[in-house]
């Protein structure tokens, strides 16, 4: 669901919410640093803090793909449009003064062998290639069968590749993680709960 | 969480003890401080900590205690609760005599010889407990025995008095160095909650769990709560604060060794050869409990795996299912010492960090070296990722392959993530990720699908119908709310690409007829155009208590306060009418909660007698357990042991440390001996100094969250150590300063914040009192990111000097309470 | 004469969380500054031009009893303004901004198209405040978000660092009515013993807008006890202002400035703010 500013002040029951988008023609100070209202043209995104499991809602408003402010949702009744200063600070894992966060990723990337540097790689041959030593490693540190007090019996697992994390992916990511894995036959499957 | 956040305002005293909550969980004061300026009777605040942290700047009652001493603290507290020190009795009789276990009558076997420090059933060959004795004493009917009087001595409730007795103010004091009067201004202010229409809450977090005996910590707790009559309460209840935004939901969702999807028990080849044999188990364990319901949810589950494959003919696939080696274990810390044997071969790392946050950090990375590929799927560039270039080793000595993958972050995506108080939550996409990045499900859902390529292509590969029969319909982009259809459970339609959506678990079968990724999850999206984490419009909340109950979904069942049949006494009176989840009006139930008992049968009202007798319905017998009869590895009540380093021994009986962990000790964990400073041993001494790690409000977990973020760098710029003042004076150290801190295992520099907020301890041991010094580190830097903790080219990260020993139970490793050196660096 | 618009602090309950710091420079687009940890939790170790509020922390044991105290730390928007009387170029002035509901925010505003980087204001600002930054070629200070507040921004109009404050230290409202609220609060904590607790920003420099409950001596939190302006800064108002900047340079006024930094010590701070 995508909401513009208006659209989510109404559905939030916002009596002062039109009042929101019209410049009152109030003096405003020459001196702010930005123009008033920033945020005007943003679209509004709910979504829950990515930081400890509180839950708090905050709002994500976003422009031409970029987010250009983040706040507290003051409709959600866990932190009524609080936040702590990490929450607070969220718009920088995607945006630092206004560029995107040049710490993040961008290209999948593979460092050889011995190498001392990474270099980049499509995500055609990232794919193809962790799945083929998935496969290699899966079949050939099988373990089919255990012995049970002298009896054979069938455990289809490998205990040559592990897993970890998880607490934070969306529910559905996990999901399809612990589909995966399992069903590759993996027991090192363990995540941020244990340690 | 029992309860939840809003829950909070509800209560009528808080223990925070190892949490921290105003800098973990700020937006916890937001509800703690209604409770605590409520006009009338406002809610009293205590701490206990090593550390006086911003949570005690609140306080009414904080208390400095040494790391690692809960159970002592607790088993006083439960002492003080059933009169063993003033003779006054402050439980909540009514509600132990008909809602726990304390009337009932345990095995004659049963016995705890604090002479030994060992329980009835220690087998000194294997190094553990046979835990047959650890049962309730059983009449002909094969019914517990039980005596509502509580006068029999071998009932939970004497047997109860007669181990906590142990626990005298004197010995609190002297182990935890807690003042004995601040003992028993807590205990009494705490116990003044076994009032019936009274209430509190435990708040902990890693600061209890991260012990070798972290199960029973919580254990003593929990106890407490349950003679204090605090469980199912409003304002009640013990209260896990989890620290990341989904960890809730990804344990939900058994991304876990020995759990698969809600909780079902992992496949053993030895206990559950065939499905009939995993089935029969479950059911067989669930006695009365709700779990009877377990076959219907496991053949649902496979049904998920393997849709059209999964027939009832072939056991839905449970063959091909993976099944763990019986008495083995696959945790973090076993998979690590596997690592380190060269046994792992390939390693996938999902948005975990553990180059910062796994234990002994230096063994870990360099067993890493053993793998031949690595995985990363991040948003950043992580200790884990970069192993191979970690400060001190040489890139060129290392063989792994690794791949690091581009993640979009949370406002780049969407889904549902669940929190520590169940609530499941839609968030959604605000953004197109950076340059090539992608959602993890994409990631997961491509690779899949390569494997089911190349399985295709390779009949003969082992169990390749495991992969290539995967119910796999998501494509290179996932369709999340499809997912979380799936999650809900269908009922299967071959035809159809799903088929009609269930209402909720109770319709699930075990006969094929229904799919279900996650039981527990069922009703999140009960039908068709109805995804209830969407639901985010109505923040009302007519009863008053913070139920928020029409705000998205809370599992079970939209459950908000799980356990709640026992806010009610057993007539069906709210125990405090102010706080009134269940309320039986005489007729019919009338709930501000959904009821988690049985209170309407083909729409008829049941009478509150029969719920009264099964208020616990997970729980065999449906009573809460105050002895916990078997299934610990280390006994039915907990019983204080040190940590494995500590400067001390054991003052409350000869056991050093936990019984439970003694065969790890002796034969599991192979980092060798002189990498453990033991009580005992020779290098005991060489490291007096308590250390204990912690988290801080302005940096999350291993760090790669915050430490990218220039607004939080700036407040937190760079690793630190806390210490008193005597302290710093005796090692010349100067506020400001950096320090070297040493452990067995590594070393690590840090500012010196040179403080009254830690003093000086004084534990008594054997009548003699001993200075003992404590110091504490967060845990949060390392070294690699926009921010590592202090000048490039070193790691900063704690866990360089933390050990690789674990819980007895769950294996969480032992963070809070090591020994260190420190000097001047 | 209208409501003023006032922020309450109630320090008592403030856990140092920093939402506010953050959600200041969130708001205001402020940069990250570089820091390091100088052996305490308190960063930046001032205000200055890319941070205009901080929280201080300030330790006091005493019998064996610890306390932690925070303090919210920003330009208080006095009524009676030092760094106002003192600016030789007219650059700061009061400024005033009507609301939708007929009240009235007043702030100190700094123009630095006029600033002329002098930093009489610092050195005269009882509670050290404004900061010249050479990057910014200006002093910049809270503004009260007076664009948040007169635009209406996200339903409540309230200030970035009001709306973040999760234990509900801190209330935007009128100002009369936050004093009410602060005087209840305060007889509250006197009743439950805390003797020493305190209004403060009621009168002090005839007035803040910022009104703290405190349970302790000002100065125990970093606030001077009796902040007024400066004897020199009313001697040079009284000889300058006739005159306008015209006098900026001159050697009286140097002398008069210098006493007033004399008066004064700052230590290393200094340093922190004009490098920035």
């Amino acid at each position: 669901m995508e909401l513009t500013r208006r659209d989510f002040l109404k559905l939030s029951g916002s009596g002062l919410g039109a009042a929101a988008l019209v410049n009152l023609g109030f003096r405003v100070p020459a001196l702010a640093k930005t123009e008033p209202l920033r945020i005007t043209k943003a679209k509004e995104f709910t979504t829950i803090c990515p930081y400890c499991a509180v839950g708090c809602g905050i709002l994500v408003m976003s422009e031409n793909n970029k987010v250009v402010n983040t706040e507290g949702n003051p409709d959600h009744p866990i932190n009524q449009g609080t936040l702590c200063s990490k929450g607070t600070a969220l718009i920088q894992i995607s945006f630092v003064d206004g560029k995107v966060n040049p710490d993040r990723i961008t290209e999948p990337m593979y460092r050889a062998k011995g190498a001392s540097k990474w270099e980049t790689l499509s995500w055609d041959d990232a794919i193809s290639k962790i799945a083929q030593k998935i496969k290699d490693t899966r079949d050939a540190n099988w373990i089919e069968q255990d012995d049970i007090d002298g009896k054979k019996v069938t455990c289809n697992r490998t205990e040559a590749i592990a897993s970890f994390g998880g607490a934070s992916l969306d529910n559905e990511e996990c999901y399809l993680l612990v589909k995966m894995l399992r069903t590759l036959g993996l027991v090192y499957v363990e995540h941020q709960a244990r340690i | 969480m029992t309860n939840h956040w809003n829950d909070l305002k509800n209560s009528d005293c808080f223990m925070v003890c190892g949490s921290n909550c105003a800098e973990n969980h700020p937006v916890s004061f937001k509800w703690m401080e209604v409770a605590m300026n409520r006009k009338d009777d406002p809610a009293t605040l205590i701490v206990v900590d090593p550390r006086f942290t911003r949570t005690a700047a609140v306080a009414d009652i904080y208390a400095q205690n040494r790391p690692g001493t809960d159970i002592v603290l607790f088993g006083g507290m439960v002492n003080y609760a059933l009169g063993g020190v003033d003779g006054e009795e402050k439980i909540q009789k009514e509600y132990v005599t008909n809602y726990t276990n304390a009337t009932f009558i345990v095995d004659d076997g049963y016995s705890f010889d604090p002479s030994t420090g060992y329980f009835s059933g220690w087998d000194k060959d294997k190094l553990k407990y046979d835990q047959k004795s650890w049962t309730y004493k059983k009449g002909p009917d094969g019914q517990p025995l039980t005596d509502p009087t509580l006068a029999d001595p071998r009932c939970v409730y004497q047997l109860s008095k007669e181990h906590f007795k142990r626990y005298t103010p004197e010995k609190v004091s002297a182990i935890t160095g807690v003042d004995k009067d601040k003992f028993l201004e807590i205990a009494k202010a705490y116990c003044a909650t076994g009032a019936p229409e009274k209430s509190g809450t435990l708040l902990y977090a890693m600061g209890l769990t991260q012990h070798t005996y972290g199960t029973q910590n919580i254990r003593t707790f929990a106890l407490l709560q349950l003679l204090l009559g605090n469980t199912g309460m409003c304002g009640g209840g013990v209260n896990a604060l989890r620290g990341e935004s989904n960890v809730q939901g990804s344990t939900d969702m058994a991304l876990l060794w020995h759990i698969i999807p809600a909780y079902l028990a992992t496949p053993n080849s030895k206990k559950a050869p065939t499905l009939k044999a995993y089935n029969d188990a479950r059911v067989e364990s669930a006695g009365s409990s709700y779990w009877k319901n377990g076959p219907k949810f496991m053949n649902s589950l496979l049904k998920a795996f393997w849709g059209d494959f999964a027939t009832p003919e072939n056991d839905f696939g449970y063959e091909m299912f993976p099944k763990v080696a019986d008495g083995k274990n696959y945790s973090h810390i076993a998979c690590f010492e596997a690592c380190e044997k060269g046994e792992v071969k390939g390693m996938m790392c999902w948005g975990q960090n553990h180059g910062v946050s796994g234990p002994n950090g230096n063994m870990e990375l360099a067993a890493m070296e053993k793998l031949d590929w690595l995985v990363v799927a991040e948003l950043w560039e992580t200790e884990v990722a970069a192993f191979w270039k970690r400060p001190g080793v040489k890139s060129g000595d290392i063989d792994t392959e690794v791949f690091l993958l581009p993640a979009v972050c949370s406002t780049e995506k969407e889904g549902t993530i669940s929190n520590s108080g169940r609530w499941i939550q839609w968030r959604y996409k605000a953004a197109d990720g950076p340059g090539k990045a992608r959602t993890d499900a994409s990631i997961i859902s491509m690779l899949t699908m390569k494997l089911m390529e190349l399985y295709k292509a390779d009949a003969e590969a082992p169990n390749a119908e495991a992969i290539t029969e995967l119910y796999w319909p998501y494509g290179e982009e996932p369709n999340i709310d499809d997912v979380l259809k799936e999650l809900n459970g269908f009922t299967w339609d071959s035809n159809a690409k799903q088929g009609k959506l269930v209402a909720n678990f109770t319709k699930l079968m075990d006969d094929g007829t229904t799919a279900c990724g996650n039981w527990l999850f069922s009703g999140v999206y009960p039908e068709e155009g109805k995804n209830k984490a969407k639901a985010q419009e109505d923040n009302s909340d007519p009863s008053g208590l913070g139920l928020y109950s029409n705000w998205t979904f809370c599992w079970p069942v939209n459950r908000r306060i799980i356990y709640n049949r026992c806010s009610a006494d057993p007539g069906g009176t709210p125990w405090n009418p102010d706080k009134d989840l269940v309320t039986w009006d005489g007729t019919q139930w009338v709930n501000n909660d959904v009821p988690d008992f049985a209170w309407k049968k083909d729409d008829k009202p049941v009478a509150p007698d029969v719920s009264a007798k099964n208020p616990y319905i997970m729980l065999n017998y449906g009573k809460a357990q105050v002895f916990a009869p078997g299934g610990l590895a280390d006994g039915p009540f907990p019983e204080h042991y040190e940590p494995v380093e500590t400067p001390f021994a054991n003052e409350m009986n000869p056991a050093q440390v936990n019984p439970g962990i003694e065969n790890w000790m002796k034969n599991l964990w192979t980092a060798p001996a002189d990498k453990l400073a033991t009580y005992g041993s020779a290098d005991n001494g060489k490291y007096p100094i308590i250390c204990t790690s912690y988290r801080v409000t302005e940096m999350w977990q291993a760090g790669q969250m915050t430490r990218n973020s220039p607004w939080l760098i700036e407040m937190q710029p760079e690793m630190f150590i806390e210490m008193s003042k005597d302290l710093a004076r005796r090692k010349g150290i100067s506020d400001g300063d950096w320090v070297k801190l040493k452990s067995i295992r590594g070393e690590v520099n840090a500012v010196a914040i040179v403080t009254d907020r830690i003093q000086v301890l004084d534990i008594v041991v054997d009548g003699e009192t001993i200075k003992t010094d404590v110091v504490g580190i967060p845990w949060h830097y390392g070294y690699t990111g926009r921010c590592i903790g202090g000048p490039k080219g070193k790691s900063y990260s704690a866990n360089q000097l933390t050990p690789h020993v674990g819980d007895a139970n769950t294996m969480i490793p032992e963070y809070k309470a090591f020994l260190v050196d420190i000097e001047k660096a | 004469m209208a409501n003023e618009k006032a922020i309450l602090v109630d320090e008592t309950k403030c856990t140092a969380c920093r939402a506010c710091q953050v959600a200041c420079k969130q708001w205001n687009q402020n940069e990250g500054v570089e820091t390091i940890n100088w052996g305490s939790y308190e960063n930046p170790p001032t205000l200055g031009s890319e941070t205009w509020m901080r929280i201080l922390f300030n330790e006091k044991y005493e019998n064996s009893k610890m306390q932690w105290l925070f303090t919210k730390q920003q330009c208080m928007q006095c009524t009676d303004a030092a760094c106002v009387d003192v600016c030789p170029s007219n650059a700061t002035t009061y400024q005033e901004t009507k609301l939708a509901d007929g009240s009235v925010l007043k702030t100190v505003v700094t123009d630095p198209n006029k600033c002329i980087g002098c930093n009489y204001c610092r050195v005269a600002c009882p509670f050290d405040v404004p900061g010249y930054s050479q990057k910014k070629k200006g002093i910049y200070r809270c503004t009260m978000c007076t664009d948040r507040v007169a635009n209406d921004v996200n339903k409540y109009s309230v200030p970035a660092c009001v709306k973040a404050c999760a234990p509900g230290c801190l209330v935007f409202g009128d100002r009369d009515e936050m004093i009410a609220r602060a005087e209840e609060r305060v007889a509250e904590l006197k009743q439950g013993g805390q003797a020493k607790a305190r209004v403060y920003g009621k009168d002090e420099v005839s007035g803040l807008m910022y009104i703290y409950v405190l349970v302790d001596e000002p100065e125990a939190y970093g606030l001077p006890n009796d902040p007024s302006i400066p004897l020199g800064v009313k001697a040079w108002k009284a000889l300058t202002k006739p005159w306008g900047a015209f006098a900026a340079g001159g050697l009286v006024i140097a002398l008069v400035v210098n006493g007033v930094i004399n008066a004064r010590n700052r230590g290393l701070e200094e340093q922190y703010k004009l490098e920035e």
